[in-house]
């Protein structure tokens, strides 16, 4: 059985549907993102987990109790915001006590419990301190302790570090994930940042117009994505349109050049239209991985500098291939407009559903 | 050009100070002038040491206290469900809060007393008292509400309640453990206000037979001379202390908070 299961979860707004068919299974101890754009219902979803919404249609269960129904105060449920939401009026020992001091624990264990989650959250310094005294870092920090003080079935956290700049992000997702891992707790996170989903969760949903667009471990979704729109969404890929041309071999057009996808495309018919996507990484220049692969040519059509990568977009003839390779200082990047043949293997092609 | 428009805000800050403070010297020099021929407190000791004097501050000052109490009581619930809520019903609201601008004391009163007559509000003294502060609870309305709906928007009222109540927070530790605490300046802010308002409030206390401060301060202006000058200097001080207080909590609460949301 199931920790935390969502079965058949539906949550409409008047005329609009911002959750559907949402079926999910979380084991205890499991962090697993809820990844996706803007209104995708991610948050929405997590919300009906909180309890601050109620589901349209559809269960949601911990511990294989029914907790649909059950109002957000009673769910033991610890919640971390985006904007924070320490209380001003108090002082940080004071918030992160707040939670135990609610449901009525002696002063004592309310004193112990804080002092041990200014420990995990390395502040103890600042236990006098007021939310207004903190930077945006330490005032999560303080946020995500007196979430787990109550010590929640589940912890959910709705893009706990949007607020942040780019370094305190990544240091504090580090220390969210060791914390999760060393106090086991069932998490979901929301997260519309790929490299935060990839980097830190056990799975991912990646969601996309109110439904579930695949779930899986941050390498399934990356390598294997199942829809057009989480291999777009989720890493930089080059989407192509490509026709059948023998379904059997595996082999396809793109752009008139014929090239082989390492799977065979049973039902497909000839000249059907299918999408394939390749990973800039996965593409070498003029032949590099050797003669087994798939070659394509075309022009080099721009090069962009990103630090340890250099970019270059290349023109086949109606449609345009990205490939990244590393920055060399003793090597010159490809110049506008030269020719240049493309390598990859067969298994970096993937195909993906349009829906 | 700048020297010449200087010069003219001066003139028109000298002319407004004198037309304000003019009159009020001459009321406070007017009060020191009981004892002939020279200046003294005299005036200021009659009325202080006037038995009818305590009386009727005690009773406005216990007036005053119980309108905030109940005001406040009445309007933090409303203004934070509204922000919670009903959101798009708070222009509504806040129109309702403005009617005490427009409907003249007399009106409220006769309106009131029409409303509650044979209900036994009344046929009692004490029914007559409740009125009376009911009218005042009214009269605070556009105070205390737009005050405390600033003070709400100033602070997450959303997220603070969804974070309190993801730890276990019902509605009344919510109301009082968080969104009292967090709006208290306002509600400070609009207290003070209804306090100075209540304290010097004549038409609803004389046309319900209430003797509070306002009606004995009529009173006391149609048998004595310099008394009524004195007394309304200290009810001028008591406003301004008020508004002191207000700006002094005001400033200490931004000295203390600066920018958090």
């Amino acid at each position: 059985m199931a920790y935390l299961e969502l079965t058949n979860v539906r949550k409409e707004f008047a005329q609009f549907t911002a959750v559907e068919d949402f079926n999910l299974k979380v084991d205890r101890g499991e962090f697993v993102s809820f990844l996706g754009p803007s209104g995708c219902g991610k948050t929405t979803t997590l919300r009906m987990i909180a309890g601050f919404e109620k589901p349209t249609s559809g269960q949601m269960t911990v511990e294989g109790k029914d907790i649909t129904n059950v109002p957000a105060n009673k769910r033991n449920v610890g919640m971390v915001f985006q904007s924070y939401a320490l209380f001003p009026n108090l002082s940080v020992a004071n918030n992160i006590g707040f939670g135990l001091k609610v449901k009525g624990e002696a002063a004592s264990l309310i004193k112990q419990r804080t002092a041990e989650m200014l420990a995990l959250i390395h502040m103890e310094e600042f236990a006098n301190r007021y939310p207004h005294q903190l930077s945006g870092g330490q005032q999560q920090r303080v946020a995500l302790a007196r979430a787990i003080a109550i010590r929640p079935q589940v912890l959910l956290m709705d893009e706990p570090l949007s607020a942040l700049d780019a370094k305190i992000r990544i240091s504090l997702r580090q220390e969210i994930r060791a914390i999760q891992r060393q106090l086991g707790i069932t998490t979901i996170y929301v997260t519309h940042d790929q490299e935060e989903a990839l980097s830190i969760s056990d799975r991912i949903v990646v969601m996309s117009k109110g439904r579930m667009e695949q779930v899986g471990t941050p390498l399934d979704i990356y390598n294997t994505p199942e829809t057009r729109f989480v291999a777009s969404f989720v890493g930089t890929l080059n989407l192509l349109d490509a026709k059948v041309v023998d379904p059997r071999a595996g082999r396809i057009k793109i752009d008139e050049q014929e090239i082989e996808i390492g799977q065979q495309l049973l039902g497909a018919q000839v000249g059907k239209g299918v999408s394939v996507a390749i990973r800039p990484e996965a593409i070498s220049i003029n032949g590099k991985s050797g003669g087994l692969g798939n070659h394509v040519h075309g022009a080099v059509d721009d090069v962009s500098f990103l630090g340890s990568v250099v970019r270059v977009r290349v023109r086949l003839e109606t449609q345009h291939i990205n490939f990244d390779t590393f920055n060399n200082p003793n090597l010159k990047p490809p110049a506008i407009g030269q020719p240049v043949s493309l390598s990859f293997m067969p298994e970096a092609c993937m195909v993906v559903r349009d829906e | 050009m700048p020297k010449r428009a200087s010069i003219w805000a001066w003139f028109w800050v000298i002319l407004t100070a004198l037309y304000f403070f003019v009159p009020l010297y001459a009321t406070f020099q007017y009060s020191l002038q009981a004892k002939r021929g020279t200046l003294g407190f005299t005036a200021y000791n009659n009325v202080l040491q006037s038995p009818d004097f305590a009386k009727s501050f005690t009773l406005s000052l216990e007036t005053a206290v119980i309108t905030i109490l109940v005001s406040t009581l009445l309007i933090v619930p409303t203004a934070y469900w509204v922000q919670l809520k009903i959101p798009r019903a708070r222009s509504l609201i806040e129109f309702f809060t403005l009617l005490p601008f427009v409907i003249p004391a007399v009106v409220l009163v006769f309106g009131l007393i029409r409303a509650y007559n044979g209900t036994g509000l009344t046929d009692s003294s004490n029914g007559i008292y409740t009125i009376m502060v009911g009218a005042y609870v009214t009269l605070s309305f556009p105070y205390v509400y737009r005050s405390v709906d600033n003070g709400l928007q100033s602070i997450k009222v959303r997220t603070l309640t969804e974070a309190a109540q993801s730890l276990g927070a019902g509605w009344f530790t919510i109301l009082f453990r968080v969104i009292f605490p967090n709006v208290f300046v306002s509600i400070i802010n609009g207290a003070f206000i209804t306090f100075a308002i209540v304290m010097g409030e004549f038409t609803i206390a004389s046309l319900l037979s209430q003797k509070t401060f306002g009606p004995y301060l009529y009173q006391l202006s149609s048998s004595k001379v310099y008394e009524p000058s004195a007394l309304s200097i200290l009810s001028l001080a008591l406003t301004w202390l008020c508004i002191a207080l207000i700006q002094l909590l005001g400033r200490r609460s931004r000295q203390a908070r600066p920018s958090v949301f």
